[in-house]
């Protein structure tokens, strides 16, 4: 069966039962001894540790796919590995030195503030007519933010860049949390797997965690 | 039996009957061997595991990295790529694994600094995955919170007046009106009266809330420290900038960093802890590593 489930396609062995029963035997233990820690024992996140929700249709990296799933497993996300998912984190943009890659100018308390006010508006929880939401706007082009979460704001999962409209927010989307993520930046780890877990137990997380995002 | 046809068939005797086989067998065995050996291509598809898209030379190539390929390089899953892009993806990761293959036999390692410098690169990515993997609980990581407390401290923030002589008006203070003038805000006087009085204005250095490394930045070393230590509405002794003015400081508000909670930081400190691990565990790695090295330096260069 290991090896059935191997030389199948991805994307077809998650639509045969018997394979997806398989897969599920393998991946539940898996998951509860190396990946609950962080992500919690049904696997739906935990925001204290920023750990995302395995179980619904948002994936921050890749859309979703077993083959994208089992990327992120295989090399994590800024692991350390070479494959990693590394391309980008979230500046602290109240720190002197925003951003470690490159130079990105920082913004006072209050722009922050008017920052987070415009976000709080994408999500329905700022005033249409807020000014501080309206200064927050223009700060989304200045300060670069459209760069990673782009102009539409709906993110870029090929960077990992969180969408920033209605979405299960990975650290709180209180006004809050919001301040504090502009302020000081973001940037979650995930572990690499290859090496450590077998192909065979990687491609039945994969599966089995697509299985569980196509339910919800 | 007929006793004269034992007489012409004397290599039918059993003896030499089993070293003709083995002859034979030898024979076989060589024939078979030289086949396989001059015939190889090394490209075989069979008795490939099912992880592996290829084995060259006993070394595996992964399906994973064949689909990354494709992907990377394509931006197409294996169901839509056309056998084209499968076979020069396949193609190019074959002839990467031959020409590693072909630099270890030319020892490229020690001879090529690019080389040396990637290998040294990937062993301390290999470290840092290995760093990764060990996932510290929320006790641990709290000990490294509370222990480097000032690195999840907020950002502090201040408005601050930095008042120095006028230069525009005829009664410009001298060194002793800004002494005076700090004892008249002491002792209650109204800021806008003071700066009158005795003709001083605001620098302009620092204008408004500043975050206090902006605040440093704009106004120097020397007047920052002064002035960081102030609660709103106190007043520094005054003291020479790094312009070479005279410089009163009244501090209007000052909010100095407070720790975060580990809630707020928990992110950064698993970050941190994960680097303060990476660095443990490479250290320990190269003590490791040179322990057990049989290093000699040449006397003349010893250090």
């Amino acid at each position: 069966m290991e090896q059935r489930l191997l030389e199948t396609w991805p994307e077809t062995a998650a639509l045969d039962p018997g394979l997806l029963r398989f897969a599920t035997s393998l991946a539940v233990p898996a998951l509860n001894e190396h990946c609950a820690m962080c992500h919690g024992a049904g696997m739906h996140g935990d925001k204290a540790h920023g750990a995302p929700d395995l179980t619904d249709k948002e994936w921050l990296f890749g859309d979703g796919r077993v083959v994208d799933i089992e990327q992120t497993i295989n090399h994590g996300i800024r692991s350390g590995d070479h494959r990693d998912q590394d391309l980008a984190s979230m500046p602290g943009f109240l720190r002197a030195e925003p951003y470690s890659r490159y130079h990105i100018a920082s913004l006072s308390r209050a722009e922050v503030a008017d920052l987070a006010a415009f976000i709080l508006r994408l999500n329905g929880h700022e005033s249409a007519d807020s000014p501080a939401a309206s200064r927050g706007a223009a700060l989304f082009n200045r300060a670069l933010c459209y760069d990673c979460h782009t102009e539409s704001a709906q993110g870029d999962p090929s960077i990992g860049a969180p969408s920033l409209l209605p979405h299960a927010w990975l650290f709180g989307g209180s006004r809050e949390a919001l301040v504090d993520t502009i302020s000081y930046g973001r940037a979650g780890i995930c572990p690499a797997w290859v090496g450590r877990l077998s192909p065979v137990t990687i491609r039945s997380i994969a599966i089995y965690l697509r299985s569980q995002s196509e339910k919800s | 039996m007929n006793p004269s046809s034992r007489v012409a068939m004397p290599w039918f005797e059993s003896g030499h009957i089993s070293l003709a086989l083995w002859g034979a067998g030898a024979i076989l065995g060589l024939l078979a061997a030289g086949f396989a050996l001059f015939t190889a291509k090394g490209t075989a598809t069979s008795a490939v595991p099912a992880e592996y898209i290829a084995v060259v030379n006993q070394r595996p190539l992964y399906v994973s990295d064949y689909l990354d390929a494709l992907k990377t390089q394509f931006n197409v899953t294996i169901e839509n790529a056309t056998s084209e892009q499968r076979r020069k993806v396949l193609d190019d990761m074959i002839r990467e694994e031959l020409f590693v293959q072909r630099g270890l036999e030319l020892d490229e390692p020690g001879i090529d600094p690019d080389v040396r410098n990637a290998l040294v690169a990937a062993v301390q990515a290999q470290i840092a995955v290995d760093a990764t993997s060990q996932i510290p609980n929320d006790a641990e990581l709290t000990a490294f919170y509370r222990e480097h407390l000032e690195r999840y401290s907020s950002i502090g923030y201040l408005t601050i007046e930095d008042l120095v002589r006028r230069t525009d008006a005829a009664r410009a203070a001298d060194e002793a009106s800004i002494v005076a003038a700090a004892a008249a805000l002491r002792a209650g006087q109204p800021l806008a009266a003071v700066k009158t009085q005795f003709g001083l204005e605001e620098s302009g250095a620092a204008v408004g809330e500043q975050v206090y490394f902006a605040a440093k930045l704009h106004l120097g070393e020397r007047l920052f420290t002064a002035a960081v230590g102030l609660k709103a509405g106190q007043v520094a002794d005054p003291v020479k900038g790094e312009d070479g003015r005279l410089h009163l400081l009244y501090m209007v508000a000052n909010n100095p960093p407070q720790p975060r909670t580990f809630a707020l930081a928990r992110n950064e400190v698993y970050g941190d802890y994960r680097q303060e691990l990476l660095r443990r565990i490479r250290d320990r790695e190269f003590k490791y590593l040179k322990d057990k090295a049989d290093i000699r330096i040449n006397r003349a260069y010893q250090p």
